[in-house]
């Protein structure tokens, strides 16, 4: 399951943000955010997503 | 019902804002209720009959009662913007909340690495380290990115580099996952 793929920077603000490039971190206006990550292409399937998630949970409790 | 509990969107803003409201104007309040007291100490010893220098400490009064307001009134500031940090992070949880039902799992206030990331969301399209800004912006009400990448406010740059906290919690994410799945996750350099 040797894959490639990395995580992206994302800084969502209520305004809308001009002159955001990838490599400076995508700004997103919250009107659009859910439309921003629908529109990204598929590139991990179900089980790495249950195996990255049941990594994070660790972290995501305290 | 034991065990730790699902962190909460903004819990890490909560609970600096808690410690500002517990740790310190609670003892603003104190001094300046310290000091009052000690003044109208002085005047009842004046008007009991035993002379003394109420005029000094009334001055003390005044002095710290305006040291103190001066600090809460900065703390006020500290705390609305902290109540307004909360409100992004949990107005941006709601709408990635929506995501759920494209398969998308969120996760808030991650904390990794001794920092914290506002929202980590992994989902078919990857996985990405989120930062909510919620500004209010005075001026021309411009927002954008200059040449060197520096987010800018009416065209100030912004306070504490809003871009650079976003790819410095992406990194930090990548670490954490790289740590957490091992050889079984490769995550490639940006």
């Amino acid at each position: 399951m040797r894959r490639e793929f990395d995580v992206v920077p994302v800084l969502v603000s209520r305004l809308d943000v001009k002159g955001a490039k990838a490599d400076t971190g995508v700004a997103v206006n919250d009107a659009t955010i859910t439309e921003f990550f629908e529109s990204r292409p598929s590139i991990l399937v179900d089980n790495q997503i249950t195996e990255i998630c049941s990594h994070l949970n660790q972290a995501a409790r305290s | 019902m034991t065990g730790t509990l699902r962190r909460l969107p903004g819990q890490s803003v909560r609970d600096e804002r808690d410690k500002l409201l517990n740790d310190r104007l609670i003892d603003y309040f104190l001094v300046a209720f310290a000091f009052c007291s000690l003044a109208i100490w002085e005047w009842l010893r004046r008007w009991l009959g035993m002379p003394f220098a109420a005029e000094v400490t009334t001055i003390a009064a005044i002095v710290m009662l305006a040291y103190c307001a001066f600090r809460i009134f900065q703390l006020r500031k500290e705390i609305r913007n902290r109540n307004q940090a909360e409100k992004g992070e949990r107005r941006v949880s709601e709408l990635l909340s929506q995501l759920r039902r494209k398969r998308y799992v969120i996760f808030d206030d991650l904390l990794a690495d001794d920092s914290n990331i506002d929202h980590v969301l992994v989902g078919p399209g990857g996985i990405f380290a989120i930062e909510t800004k919620a500004y209010s912006v005075f001026g021309n009400g411009c927002v954008g990115v200059d040449t060197d990448g520096v987010l800018r406010l009416s065209n100030k740059p912004a306070i504490g580099d809003p871009l650079r906290q976003a790819r410095a919690r992406q990194q930090t994410s990548k670490r954490y996952c790289r740590k957490k799945c091992g050889e079984n996750l490769t995550l490639c350099r940006s």
